[in-house]
């Protein structure tokens, strides 16, 4: 009777982890390409996952969705597109550069850069104080 | 009985720290002062130790009264996991929070506190008494490990708990968030002691000296922890990654970035009184990004992995005490940095070049991952369409800082402090930078890799190269015991840079849909389901494949990968399993099924391989000895007599003739 019982439930449990999906095969460097794109989309169902990781039913699908674009012969690009079509910008984990998404790219190279900018006027700065004739340190 | 006392001993605890932040603050200072902080600092340390022993006692016992012992534990749970289970949810793990942060202050009182001057040491424990009495007014009026539930009349207490998330029933819980919490907490000193040095004015090298071996030993937790965590999801999450730039992996990144800047530009200020401001700034900065980190955990602002923890009201509680922790903090830094100092003379081919460059780097980093992690919240709120940020964004932007920095790391050594004239130093710096770019080179167009994965590697053997010259040269010289714990440390940052890079441009992953008996190729590997056992654990069912993979070598290897589900929480997890050698890992998971009407037909068989895995943890261990060595010199060199305060004008009058010097 346990025994039963705990089947029931184990067959919920994995009918919930999903149903098989990944049955495009595609040549080795392909794969690899569809792989590295794998990453780029969200799975939309689970939490912070890419569909690369996810074993949701749902990723399942879109893993053969992308692999078909690829037969198709379609740009990464335009994969990612017609997937944000269908599920929206936010399936994207990486943003694509745009006015709102801006700040969020310039953001390393700023940091960088005002930095320099930092250390080089302090530089000036130290040059110009340690001429003896020179009082004014603000 | 146990969770009044508890209760109890946690308002003595916020009161001592109160009590000791008024004392510790007061401009006036009393007849001994310094004794009086020490006393204040142990009474709270032993009443925190006492309200923690409470919740482990009453988990320990199951007592379900408790609120967070229903909601978080269950009589089913192994007694290792019970334990565990006191700091795996929200209000348990702020109790250690505070703990650990009373622990510093207690073990700062008495190392520090008899060798330096007292009326800096006073302030410093009044700025740590706020900041604990701040906690433990959190955890009493807001986040309670012991408060009881509240009954409605004619109910009584429940009789079983609700049970535990079953990823945290993992040895890796047991030791990565303290040790995790350590580091974060480890940084309340240094932005203790910078507060306290502003006020005063005092000097420089001083801060430096006092500031440093904390700096370096929370240094060392946080990279422990960090990797803790790594190794914990890589084995238990069954994803087959490492580091996922998962929110609250990024929450522990931003102190990390700034505890490194920190502990470098401080041995610039030690060694050459540069970087005075720019190290007290990043000393606030840390301790403040350790509280971020606790605020994007608890808050539930972030949506990850890590959501057990979240509860939004509390947030609204963290980031208060976040906010006028930072404007004190900053207020105080606006007004009393020294401006009046001239700004440092050095070379910028030189250990300090090295330095700056390599903290410029970190900073970026950190606040990249600060507004990466926070992006997707801001555009939310400010209503736009929504969007993500994920691991191919950080690749594209934090890694390339920390390639730079491999680089950095490559010259830095070579280059000794004040710098050096002439041509000699040119020479050696172009030697070490051809080394790392030919490697770079070389692997970028040998294995036809991606070009920042070939760059880290690049820098990596760069980083390799100079310190194994280093070490061979200073073997026999007198400082040879001064430079070891610098070596060891940043050659496990070359090996891990190598491993980190290897492990993922050289990974291949695939999956194939395997009934039992049957055979398929996947990623080069022969997989063969040989069979497939049903069972039950103590509070899961179980499903065990048999596997056997034939690698291209032709040698072939049992694994046996399990798929959980836990009923309490109705949650499936992956077991992998790993066929682990110092080149590859081989992680192998069964993670979905097809079946039709109960009969199962095929399991879906995940096969990854991933090289250097096992270098990884090799790498990090060897850094983590290298820092905590470090760590250890640095306690050791802490100044044996009480130093006297430094006159304000004092400083500046030897600074201007080292300068015209100079």
């Amino acid at each position: 009777m346990i025994k039963r019982a705990s089947s029931m439930v184990m067959i919920t449990a994995l009918l919930c982890a999903s149903a098989l999906a990944d049955t495009v095969t595609l040549p080795l460097d392909e794969e690899a390409r569809a792989q590295d794109l794998f990453r780029e989309v969200r799975c939309p169902v689970c939490v912070a996952q890419p569909i690369a990781e996810s074993d949701a039913q749902l990723s399942g699908q879109m893993r053969d969705r992308i692999r078909n674009d690829i037969v198709q012969g379609l740009s990464n690009e335009e994969i990612l597109a017609a997937l944000s079509a269908t599920y929206g910008d936010s399936i994207r984990l990486k943003p694509k550069f745009e006015l709102r998404t801006a700040p969020l790219w310039a953001a390393p190279w700023f940091a960088v850069l005002a930095g320099l900018f930092i250390i080089i006027s302090m530089r000036r700065r130290a040059r110009k104080t340690a001429q003896p004739d020179n009082n004014d340190a603000s | 009985m146990i969770p009044e006392l508890g209760t109890l001993t946690l308002a003595l605890a916020m009161i001592t720290a109160a009590v000791m932040g008024v004392i510790g603050l007061r401009p006036k200072m009393l007849a001994r002062q310094a004794d009086l902080m020490r006393a204040l600092a142990s009474a709270q340390f032993m009443a925190l130790t006492l309200a923690f022993a409470a919740v482990l006692v009453v988990f320990i016992t199951s007592d379900f009264s408790v609120d967070t012992v229903h909601k978080n534990s269950h009589r089913l749970k192994p007694m290792l996991y019970k334990i565990t289970g006191a700091w795996g949810n929200h209000e348990g793990s702020i109790l250690m929070w505070a703990l650990i942060g009373a622990g510093y202050t207690y073990a700062f009182s008495r190392f520090a506190g008899p060798r330096m001057n007292t009326r800096i040491f006073s302030t410093t424990m009044g700025v740590l008494g706020l900041l604990g009495a701040g906690i433990a007014a959190y955890i009493l009026f807001l986040s309670s490990p012991l408060a009881r539930i509240d009954l409605l009349p004619g109910e009584s207490y429940p009789l079983e708990g609700t049970g535990l998330n079953p990823l945290l029933q993992d040895f890796g819980l047991a030791i990565h968030p303290p040790v995790l919490y350590f580091g974060f907490l480890g940084l309340i000193i240094p932005y203790a002691l910078a507060i306290s040095y502003l006020t005063h004015r005092g000097e420089g090298k001083d801060f430096s000296r006092q500031a440093l071996p904390w700096t370096t030993l929370s240094f060392a937790f946080l990279s422990a922890g960090i990797m803790l965590g790594s190794w914990w999801a890589y084995r238990e999450l069954g994803w087959g990654g490492w580091w996922f730039w998962d929110p609250v992996e990024n929450a522990s990144l931003i102190p990390w970035f700034l505890a490194a800047a920190l502990a470098h530009s401080l041995a610039a200020l030690r060694t050459r009184n540069v970087l005075l401001n720019w190290s007290l700034f990043l000393a606030i900065s840390g301790y403040s990004a350790s509280i971020l980190a606790a605020f994007l955990v608890r808050s539930g602002v972030l949506v990850s992995v890590h959501a057990f923890a979240a509860d939004p009201k509390r947030g609204a509680a963290i980031l208060l005490y976040l906010v006028v922790m930072l404007i004190g903090a900053f207020a105080v830094y606006a007004f009393r940095a020294r401006r009046d100092l001239p700004p440092g003379q050095y070379n910028l081919i030189s250990r300090e070049g090295a330095v700056l460059s390599h903290n410029l780097l970190g900073a970026a980093a950190a606040l990249t991952v600060v507004i990466g992690t926070l992006y997707p919240v801001i555009i939310q709120a400010l209503d736009m369409p929504l969007l993500s940020v994920g691991e191919p964004y950080f690749h594209a932007s934090v890694i390339p800082l920390m390639v730079l920095a491999t680089y950095a790391m490559t010259v830095g050594p070579e280059a000794p402090w004040r710098g050096a004239a002439g041509k000699v130093l040119w020479s050696k710096i172009i030697l070490a930078l051809s080394v790392a770019v030919t490697s770079f080179i070389a692997s970028w167009l040998v294995f036809d890799i991606s070009f920042i994965g070939a760059a880290c590697i690049g820098g990596g053997v760069g980083i390799l190269v100079t310190h194994v010259k280093l070490g061979v040269k200073a073997r026999k010289s007198p400082s040879a015991r001064k430079l070891a714990p610098m070596i060891i440390a940043h050659i496990g940052v070359g090996l891990f840079a190598i491993a980190g890079a290897g492990s993922i441009v050289f990974a291949k992953a695939g999956d194939r849909a395997i009934a039992v008996g049957e055979s398929k190729d996947i990623v080069g590997f022969n997989v063969t389901l040989d069979s497939l056992t049903e069972g039950q654990g103590p509070n899961y069912f179980t499903a065990i494949g048999g596997v056997t993979i034939i690698k291209p070598s032709g040698k072939s290897v049992q694994l046996e990968p399990e798929f959980r589900y836990y009923p309490v929480s109705d949650m499936p997890t992956s077991e992998a399993a790993i066929d682990s050698n110092l080149l590859r890992d081989v992680y192998v998971t069964i993670n979905s099924i097809e079946r039709n009407e109960g009969e199962v037909l095929r399991w879906a068989v995940r096969i990854q391989y991933r090289p250097f895995i096992l270098l990884l943890w090799i790498s990090s261990a060897i850094t983590v000895f290298g820092i905590l060595w470090a760590a250890f010199n640095q306690f050791a060199a802490l100044p044996k007599r009480r130093a006297a305060l430094a006159p304000a004008l004092k400083p500046l009058v030897q600074n201007k003739k080292d300068a015209v010097k100079a």
